[in-house]
């Protein structure tokens, strides 16, 4: 054996390697600790390392530890049940390929790991039934590739044509419009995504008195070609870091397919002047309010 | 030294600064080096589970140790290259933990994701075969030796690199590299050889039968 030939065998190896679950877990444990209260972190370093020794022992513990919460604690069983749903989600995310999960990704616009991490630490997780999830979006999500060149890309949406977005809602000087008015804009299949642009939302009754009270944005993979992956079927809301209002939907198979995030008020002015780093969007709900 | 390099050394001192103090600037320094070091224990041991091990052992270390870290041209990664040999040095030398059931019962993370995940990466570590088999080898050489193989020829540094990592003399890397790769290639022939004879012999029962 020639020395080029073992160091073309270690060179081979080159390259990264990742443990998303591990190193979330890793980070929070470490950041949350004091530097010189190094317990707590022994701890999970020890925990983590115990699941190598003791699996079948511990998936029994497991079993009786989620029994005797449910049984014993005021937490309600809905947000335990919700957890449980994080669970699955996040054995169903870690067990896809990486090109799959990536794929995913690219299409919610949304880490599917971190979501969950961020859904999983939320003390308001909750799950949502369909009809609740719809109520509360008012709009029907839509399908297709979305472009991501932002706000500008929106303002090429004829104004003429928003005569055919369809009111969904009205009433306490509030009007939402369907995303599904999308579907009506010249230009755009029926059923793609398209984005919009609050000014040029503003109907002649509302034009140069109106703000925009709220933006939903999100982002969904949902009948976009990708794999079996089919639409939703599961909501969870949850509270994000920032304090937005996020829904997490799941297949049938619990992989996370959508992310919608509702923005804060000093998120929305960055969206309506189309600034840089405006989200790109999927699908925009906005709801406007005549101004007094 | 390049304005581009110059820069990014006062960016990385700027930041070590910070994480003496902020916990979140530690969080960005984990965030730039969790997969280098992760992969670089992974290689090194062979095993997803006792690599999280070391990797989670090697960044409680830096967090705690961060404050008094003086870094004198050293970079981070180089610092945290050296702490992670030295876990795996001594998982090489110590036998591992025996811990108690009452622990795992203790809030935090879930079995199964982590044991998902840990088999995904086993899986990756063993599908190149041809790798595996030298590595074995590289395990049983005096660890000075393996680690700088592994730096040299896996992690691509530099002498200058491996001997900050290594604390020694680059003319010390050097003498490590070429005995051990020296005796790197003498057994890995002598397993070459005996599985020739194996081979050998076994077509000749064959034949035989």
């Amino acid at each position: 054996m020639h020395d080029k030939d073992i160091i073309k065998i270690l060179q081979h190896a080159r390259g990264e390697t990742d443990a998303p679950l591990h190193r979330e877990a890793l980070r929070r444990a470490i950041l949350s600790k004091k530097r010189g209260s190094f317990a707590p972190l022994q701890d999970f370093i020890t925990q983590i390392s115990m699941h190598k020794y003791y699996l079948s022992v511990g998936t029994v513990a497991a079993v009786a530890a989620i029994a005797a919460v449910v049984a014993l604690s005021p937490i309600s069983p809905s947000t335990v049940s919700a957890q449980e749903q994080v669970q699955r989600a996040f054995a169903r995310a870690t067990a896809l390929t990486p090109e799959m999960r990536a794929e995913i990704e690219e299409k919610m616009k949304a880490d599917m790991l971190k979501t969950l991490e961020e859904a999983k630490a939320a003390p308001d997780l909750k799950i949502m039934t369909k009809e609740e999830y719809e109520k509360d979006a008012q709009f029907t999500i839509s399908r297709g590739p979305m472009g991501t060149q932002g706000i500008t890309e929106a303002r090429a949406i004829h104004l003429a044509h928003l005569d055919a977005a369809k009111k969904v809602g009205v009433g306490e000087g509030t009007i939402t419009f369907s995303h599904s008015a999308g579907t009506h804009i010249e230009g755009h299949e029926a059923g793609e995504s398209v984005m919009f642009a609050a000014k040029e939302m503003v109907p002649a009754d509302l034009k140069g008195s109106s703000e925009v009270r709220k933006v939903v944005v999100g982002h969904n993979v949902m009948m976009g070609g990708v794999h079996e992956f089919s639409e939703p079927v599961k909501y969870l809301s949850y509270t994000d870091p920032e304090g937005r209002k996020t829904v997490l939907g799941l297949d049938q198979n619990d992989t996370p397919v959508f992310k919608f995030t509702t923005l804060n008020a000093s998120d929305i002015k960055r969206f309506e002047f189309g600034a840089a780093g405006a989200p790109a969007a999927a699908s925009v709900k906005i709801e406007m309010q005549k101004a007094e | 030294m390049s304005s581009v390099s110059s820069s990014r050394e006062t960016n990385e001192e700027a930041l070590i600064l910070r994480a003496k103090s902020d916990p979140q600037a530690f969080g960005v320094i984990f965030d730039m080096h969790y997969k280098t070091i992760l992969s670089y224990t992974l290689r090194r041991v062979g095993d997803a589970e006792v690599a999280e091990d070391l990797v989670a052992e090697t960044f409680a270390k830096a967090y705690r140790n961060i404050p008094r870290f003086q870094s004198r041209g050293t970079p981070i990664l180089s610092w945290l290259y050296r702490i992670a040999g030295n876990e795996v040095k001594m998982y090489f030398r110590k036998p591992r933990r025996q811990l108690s059931l009452d622990e795992l019962r203790e809030e935090g993370f879930d079995a199964p994701e982590l044991v998902n995940e840990r088999e995904l990466l086993n899986d990756l570590v063993a599908r190149d075969e041809e790798f595996a088999r030298v590595m074995e080898k590289v395990r049983e050489l005096p660890h000075r030796q393996q680690e700088a193989i592994v730096l040299r020829y896996i992690e691509e540094k530099e002498m200058g690199e491996i001997a900050l990592i290594m604390r020694c003399k680059e003319s010390t890397v050097r003498s490590f590299l070429s005995r051990g790769f020296a005796k790197l290639k003498t057994d890995l022939e002598k397993q070459q050889k005996r599985e020739s004879r194996i081979i050998e012999s076994e077509g000749r029962s064959a034949l035989s039968i």
